[in-house]
């Protein structure tokens, strides 16, 4: 079980730059090739709240009753190598549900959210899906990293008997067995490869704004170092068709393309940098959780690594435990993230809502936030065509399949919750010496960098050596 | 004179596991080359990056050596000790601002010291009389209880910088920088060497050490104090664990607890190399295991199905040193037991086990919600697989630690062979096929040695083969299952299915215990000697024991993905196994029933946190538990179930008053609308102060007596109605076994 834990949290951080919804217009291809992102001012207030005191309302459905609705969330909480380590998700939903609550309800109930802890154990995600499905009406802001089994969501049957399914908006989908599951919505994209799973050689859709980014930031064709978290299988191929996108369609060589793990001793990361010095690499890109990345920039520096423009982390970087722990020497590290920075929150309404209404703001926390909006949304789509009594799980699905475009307001890239495809658009974020990220690309606040997506073909299980 | 010449003949049977050894990492490094150029400056880099590694797994494996050499006891919380000393100078030199230099005398020289006074004290001279399972998975519990420690005190989540001795800079070799801090590893590394070396062979105190290692009671009779020297040798491993913890803790991300806790065991191999005796061979093994790193991470690439491979290297070497080692000999002498003999049970006994059994999986079906039917599924699942250690461990006395490498295959054949109900007895057969292979090196090894390789071979298993394409690299879903057209993948049917193969193959083991074939198997314990002299055949028992545990375990495996509905290589890692295996040990390595108890152990804890009493008190003893289970296990080492027999046989009024102690805690708890942990913790009290009162009144505490109780207790030594009038109790026994003159030898 252990091994899942650190195993899965290097796959978060390699998804994770891809997790939060893009800008690309339109879902599952986006035509704005180069262009910034947008965003509109204006958080938004529950749309259901007026109108209610003339219902008379009923227990549409599992999870519903007159007076409230019921929503559960699967979060990895409680795993005893890493404990608290989803609190930002809890944190975020009930912060939504709050504010829902305090504006007269979302269709005219208060919501109720219970949190299960699923401590990184497959088996416990698999019992949080049973039991919102016997006791809730969706599934919302979850983060669950050792889902095995999706079943339980897709075989849920409704009030009627009907096998409708779980609606389930997560904050994160590990796998394609979550991910393509026919009921799950992902706001913030997934990791590419095709639904259902295949294996062998196969065709997994890539954004093209991470070869953008390393275009303006250390030339066309660098060469440079990938570093890949060799945790698991599932962690390997969860980002080996980015890396093979950036070396093969765009032309950034690799010095050294390696695995390491978390419980790997700086000790493992010496060929590598005496790699870098000798090749004279130009950036280092890695998918691994931060630790690793820490003990790579530490062991580069005392080997004399200074080629090396640009060190980049994903999601999981940007983080106010990574600045603690990397201190002085992680200062000018770039994280690519896939929202605004939460340092522009007076650029966007929402992003300041969200940053006033949780504490924690990390790589859990947004996306759930964004899942429990999305959720918000198909709900009232349901209720201002059918009203509050209107709420049903199949009606929740439908509105949700509905959505084929959601920003959240401008904070993340625009997405297709049914495409589970990564999100075309980027921001790169710099600590600075105060211990502070400021935006480097695009340079413009309040906006994203939006590409084109491509397709590469390759078997993720056979393509990685290192 | 004529010489006598005499012609010794060329041991070419122990060159050939060298010899294919050798030639398989020829093909493998020629298959899996990554191009770097060999010359004198990349030779030189390697030996400057194996270096670092290799004084890194050199000071880990001196402390596993120094604790093996001085108390017998092999310790897998080396680690987590070393580990807890990190935390507690990271608390002291950077939290309290502390100069390093104190910070350093204060953990090295006083916290370390009492820590190992307080362990041997505690602990660990309880445990050194156990059987070698009950030492190993004892030393497991302990590492489990520290992890659980150090999470309590550290969150995890937040950030423990450590800053590497000596500062920035150091020296460079071939371009490659060795910085201060490595060299001073080094350096200290090959001190304490020395300085160990010094004490152990050349002071009395070492001799002394070595002497109650061999024998506790001669070495008493020349003066030496058993309790002082345990005490003693605690303190220099524990000195040695803290001195490794520092001086590895700034190497690693973010000072991880668990990684701290669990790098020892890629220590293994340098320590086994120097046949945990020789510090000089340790080191040699250290440096080799570095080279053998490094240069994979240099000069090869390893891709697809073998990315995992690095990963399982230490491993590999642990397996490849245990094979070179010189074949173990046939112990000789008198007929060792260390601890009672469990009663076989009665028929009465298994009758009302069985309809105690059904009872509760009707209960749990009619009343329990589905997340904890799920968890009940998962614990009868485990149950079966560790039912395959019942007649391994129990019996036969093997130690082998790694019953999920056997699950796991057994879960991998079912998947293959469709899932249904009826793939579990190919399961079984393939498993018990996979049994014999892997009772290979048991043949050759024993003990220590042979838990060892368990140990390699559940790392293997969870990181290499189970990462197979054709296996599990991706995680395979399973249909739900049906019987005869009756769907029973509904919890409470499968619930019920998975306890009825429960009951039938603890009912087979049972009849099997009583069998002669299962009397053969416990004078394997008993004495291989005896055994071998008595017309056994040891090494047919012995693979034959391990088809048995294969066949068991493997469809346990089985039914745990059937009820799981996924199969997937992290069901089946190494921790987990050792986790279950040290439930198992507590409960009773030896009773069939010893396996369901540890398996439903696990589901109370986890339902117990998320549901009935979530809060901090069952969170912590989720956390600490191990520890208790540790005691448990130094008292009574063949486990609760055992005592628990004995208790309500001998008094069975106050078994009943400790059971409704709890149940009236619990009771009272729920009636009165206390908050669940409070429930908890009175009802808790409540039969522990119980269970407290009725075995101080117990004539032996549940361990053999060093004398004779006064008065004679059972009478006489040879006293004709013992046995025939009155039932035997442990002291009885224990005093027949020295009127028969039989040894008790203590356990290495």
């Amino acid at each position: 079980m252990q091994r899942f834990r650190i195993a899965l949290v290097p796959a978060l951080a390699a998804v994770g730059a891809l997790l939060l919804a893009g800008c690309g217009e339109g879902g599952a291809r986006g035509d704005s090739d180069g262009q910034a992102g947008t965003s509109k001012p204006g958080g938004k207030s529950s749309a259901t709240a007026a109108g209610c005191d003339n219902e008379e309302l009923k227990a549409t459905e599992t999870g519903i009753t007159k007076d409230t609705i019921n929503i559960h969330l699967g979060a990895d909480t409680g795993a005893q190598a890493i404990p608290g380590m989803a609190n930002g998700s809890v944190e975020a939903v009930k912060a939504w549900a709050e504010l829902m609550n305090s504006e007269g309800g979302l269709a005219c109930r208060q919501v109720k959210v219970s949190a299960y802890d699923t401590k990184i154990d497959p088996t416990e995600s698999r019992n949080a899906m049973i039991e919102a499905c016997q006791k809730s009406f969706a599934m919302v802001g979850s983060f669950m990293l050792a889902v095995a089994d999706a079943a339980p969501l897709s075989e849920c049957a409704d009030k009627s008997g009907a096998k409708t399914g779980l609606p389930d908006i997560p904050g994160t989908a590990q796998g394609s067995v979550h991910a393509c599951n026919k009921s799950t919505f992902l706001p913030a994209g997934a990791g590419g490869q095709p639904c259902p799973a295949v294996k062998g050689q196969q065709k997994v859709t890539q954004p093209l704004a991470y070869g953008d980014y390393l275009q303006s930031a250390v030339g066309k064709g660098a060469n440079g170092a990938y570093v890949i978290a060799n945790t698991s299988p599932a962690t390997v191929q969860a980002i080996v068709p980015l890396y093979t996108m950036l070396q093969e369609k765009q032309g950034f060589t690799a010095d050294l393309q390696t695995g390491a793990k978390g419980s790997d001793p700086k000790t493992h990361y010496t060929p590598m940098a005496q790699t870098m010095k000798d090749k004279k690499s130009k950036f280092a890109l890695s998918s691994m959780s931060f630790p690793g990345f820490i003990l790579l920039r530490q062991e580069a520096a005392t080997q004399g690594v200074n080629s090396v423009d640009k060190w980049i982390c994903q999601a999981t970087c940007y983080d106010p435990a990574f600045v603690k722990a990397g201190g002085d020497l992680v200062i000018g590290s770039t994280a690519l993230i896939t929202h605004l920075p939460y340092e522009e929150k007076d650029a966007n309404d929402e992003l300041a809502l969200f940053t006033e209404k949780v504490k924690t703001h990390n790589t859990f926390s947004t996306p759930s936030w964004v899942a429990s909006r999305l959720f918000q949304k198909a709900v009232e789509d349901v209720v201002a065509k059918d009203g509050p009594n209107g709420l049903t799980r199949s009606a929740l699905t439908e509105a949700l399949k509905a959505v084929d475009s959601f920003d959240n307001e401008g904070m993340v890239a625009k997405n297709n919750p049914s495409a589970k495809i990564p999100p075309p658009c980027l921001v790169a974020v710099e600590l600075q010496k105060d211990g502070s990220w400021k935006r480097t690309w695009p340079e413009k606040r309040g906006t994203m960098h939006c590409a084109k997506m491509d397709d590469i073909t390759l078997d993720p299980s056979t393509a990685f050596k290192g | 004179m004529a010489r006598i010449i005499t012609m010794q003949r060329v041991p070419w049977g122990r060159a050939v596991v060298p010899v294919v050894l050798a030639a398989g990492l020829c093909l493998v490094a020629n298959a899996a080359w990554a191009g770097r150029p060999v010359t004198l400056e990349t030779v030189t880099q390697l030996l400057v990056f194996a270096l670092p590694v290799a004084g890194i797994y050199a000071v880990s494996a001196t402390g596993l050596v120094v604790v093996h050499s001085a108390t017998g006891i092999f310790n897998f919380a080396q680690g987590a000790i070393g580990m807890l000393c990190a935390f507690v100078y990271w608390e002291l030199s950077v939290r309290r601002d502390l100069p390093v230099w104190l910070a350093m005398v204060l953990v090295v020289a006083v916290f370390a010291p009492l820590l190992g006074i307080a362990l041997d004290k505690l602990l660990m001279r309880r445990l050194k009389r156990a059987p070698l399972a009950a030492q190993l998975v004892g030393t497991v519990g302990l590492l489990i209880a520290l992890l659980g420690l150090a999470t309590l005190t550290w969150n995890p989540n937040n950030s423990y910088p450590l800053s590497p001795l000596g500062g920035s800079g150091g020296i460079e070799i071939a371009g490659v920088q060795l910085t201060w801090h490595r060299l001073i590893t080094i350096t200290v590394a090959i001190l304490l060497a020395v300085a160990v070396q010094l004490i152990l062979r050349g002071t009395r105190l070492g001799i002394s050490m070595r002497a109650v290692v061999d024998s506790e009671d001669t070495a008493a009779l020349y003066g030496v104090r058993p309790a002082r020297v345990s005490a003693t040798a605690w303190v220099i491993g524990c000195v040695s664990a803290a001195l490794a913890g520092i001086l590895i803790a700034p190497e690693v991300g973010n000072m991880s607890a668990e990684t701290l806790s669990l790098l020892i065991v890629n220590a293994f191999a340098a320590a086994v190399f120097g046949r945990l005796r020789s510090l000089s061979m340790t080191y040699l093994g250290a440096l080799l295991l570095g080279l053998l790193v490094t240069f994979s991470s240099t000069f090869l690439q390893f891709g697809g199905r073998w990315a995992n491979l690095p990963n399982a290297l230490p491993a590999l070497a642990l397996f490849a040193v245990l094979l070179l080692l010189p074949q173990a000999t046939i112990r000789l002498g008198g007929a060792v037991r260390t601890y009672p003999m469990e009663r076989l049970p009665s028929r009465r006994s298994v009758g009302g086990g069985t309809l105690a059994l059904a009872l509760f999986v009707l209960l749990a079906g009619l009343l329990a919600s589905d997340s904890v039917l799920g968890r009940l599924v998962m614990a009868m699942s485990l149950a079966i697989v560790l039912l395959g250690l019942v007649p391994l461990m129990g019996w036969a006395g093997i130690p082998f630690l790694a019953p999920l490498a056997l699950a796991g295959c057994g879960g991998f054949f079912t998947y293959w062979a469709g899932g249904s109900v009826a793939a579990l007895l190919v399961a079984g057969g393939a498993t018990a096929v996979v049994g014999v292979l892997v009772a290979l090196p048991a043949l050759r090894l024993r003990d220590l040695y042979l838990a060892l390789s368990s140990v390699a071979l559940a790392l293997v298993t969870a990181s290499v083969v189970l990462t197979q394409p054709e296996i599990f690299e991706q995680a395979r879903t399973l249909d739900r299952l049906s019987l005869l057209g009756v769907d029973i993948g509904d919890p409470a049917r499968f619930l019920g299915y998975a306890a009825v193969v429960y009951l039938l193959l603890a009912l087979t083991l049972v009849r099997l215990r009583r069998s002669p074939l299962g009397r053969r198997f416990v004078a394997l314990r008993d004495s291989e000697a005896a055994a071998a002299c008595s017309g056994i055949n040891v090494a047919r028992h012995k693979a034959l024991v391990f088809a048995i545990a294969g066949a068991v375990s493997g469809i346990g495996g089985g039914v745990l993905v059937q009820g799981a509905r996924f199969a997937s290589s992290d069901q089946f890692g190494m921790i987990g196994g050792l986790a279950i295996v040290l439930s198992l040990t507590v409960m009773g390595v030896g009773t069939v029933s010893g396996a369901l108890a540890a398996g439903l152990m696990g589901a109370l804890l986890t339902t117990l946190s998320l549901e009935w009493a979530p809060g901090n008190f069952t969170h912590t003893l989720e956390l600490v538990g191990p520890a208790l289970a540790v005691l448990a296990l130094s008292d009574h080492p063949r486990g609760q179930i055992p005592m628990f027999r004995e208790l309500i046989r001998e008094r069975p009024f106050a078994f009943a008053a400790a059971t409704t102690g709890l149940a009236a805690g619990l009771a009272a708890g729920i009636g009165l609308g206390l908050p669940g942990s409070v429930g908890v913790v009175v009802a808790v009290l409540l039969a522990w102060a119980a269970v407290v009162v009725t075995a101080a009144r117990r004539d032996d505490g549940g361990r053999l007596p060093a004398d004779p109780p006064p008065g004679g207790g059972q009478g006489g030594p040879a006293d004709a109605g013992t046995g025939i009038d009155t039932p035997f109790t442990a002291t009885g026994v224990a005093m027949l076994d020295r009127s028969l003159g039989l040894e008790l030898e203590r356990t290495r």
